[in-house]
């Protein structure tokens, strides 16, 4: 019999499955082939953190509006923040923005688009969900959100219509979490062009303009969560589109 | 780190994208380096407050203002 620790992980992950899970024998590739480690982790981790993984999306990944296409069924957001199909509503500049758009994660990876100035994430429209965003993968160690210390995430939208003279990259700002702090600096000699502190309803927004300061390196956002103790911080995301002047 | 100044500004516009763009003209025509804009708020119908990101236009110092003209050179008589 396998040590109460196995019994106890393989509990986990048959909850999960119970718990609606869509894995299935193929999903693993077939009775024959046994899951990965790392397959049986993703369900650990759902069930562990309460992210549902499967079908779900990646980061940088392109107009994944849809959690099942073929259903049709829209995603439900984290914390009740508002939906790709309620953001595509108030995104003026983008026609079909909520097909167009790349979601990101606040991670803790800096190989991945956005997480370093050398990986700059170049898409017009698109969101960055906090780490515990809908369908996110779990990154444990921003489960605090950055704790204290700031986390950066680096945009230049140039694909599209580019990011030249005359373009401003809208962002909406929605953060329902009063400890967590958002900034906006240009990349290109780090000035702060605004901050949205503690909690922004539904339907904020900033435009910042390109500029000398941001023609080079694009922008940054940076968060930090000055958050303690062990109850958990409310979700935030902030969605984007580059539109003319 | 703090953050740019803003300007308010307050204009007459049907909608708020239309407001943004007065604000920011009306900024650019006193001088400012115009950066962008945070969401503008309706006061009243038609009228809009908008903060305008800038970078303040140099101010002229007293010094520049109060210099004296130059005098005209005298000619050198022949």
């Amino acid at each position: 019999m396998a040590s109460p620790k196995k019994r106890k992980v393989r509990k986990q992950i048959g909850r999960v499955l119970a718990k609606g899970g869509t894995a299935t024998e193929p999903t693993f590739g077939g009775a024959s082939t046994p899951a990965t480690a790392a397959q049986l982790l993703d369900l650990l981790e759902i069930g562990l953190y309460g992210h549902d993984g499967d079908g779900g999306f990646t980061h940088g990944a392109v107009g994944s509006k849809l959690k099942n296409s073929p259903s049709g069924a829209s995603l439900e957001e984290d914390a009740g923040l508002e939906t790709v199909a309620e953001l595509d509503v108030r995104m003026g500049g983008t026609a079909n923005w909520d097909t167009a758009m790349t979601r990101y994660y606040l991670t803790s990876t800096t190989t991945d688009a956005g997480m370093s100035l050398a990986t700059v994430a170049t898409t017009s429209e698109g969101v960055l969900h906090c780490p515990a965003g809908p369908d996110a993968k779990t990154f444990p160690k921003l489960e605090d959100v950055s704790n204290g210390s700031a986390i950066s995430f680096y945009l230049k939208p140039t694909d599209g219509s580019g990011w030249g003279a005359g373009r401003s990259l809208r962002v909406y700002i929605e953060n329902t979490d009063a400890d967590t702090d958002i900034q906006f600096l240009n990349g290109d000699d780090n000035s702060s062009i605004g901050s949205n502190n503690g909690v922004s309803a539904a339907g904020t927004y900033r435009d910042i303009d390109r500029s000398t300061a941001n023609d080079a390196n694009g922008i940054i956002i940076r968060v930090t969560s000055d958050g303690t103790g062990t109850t958990a911080l409310a979700g935030w995301q902030i969605a984007w589109e580059n539109r003319t002047a | 780190m703090s953050d740019m100044p803003t300007h308010k500004v307050k204009v007459k516009a049907a909608t708020a994208d239309e407001a943004s763009k007065a604000a920011k003209d009306k900024c650019r025509k006193d001088g400012c380096d115009v950066r962008g804009a945070e969401m503008p708020i309706l006061l009243s119908e038609g009228e809009w407050e908008v903060k305008v990101t800038v970078i303040e236009a140099p101010k002229k110092t007293l010094k520049s203002i109060l210099k004296p003209k130059k005098k005209p050179s005298k000619k050198k008589e022949d």
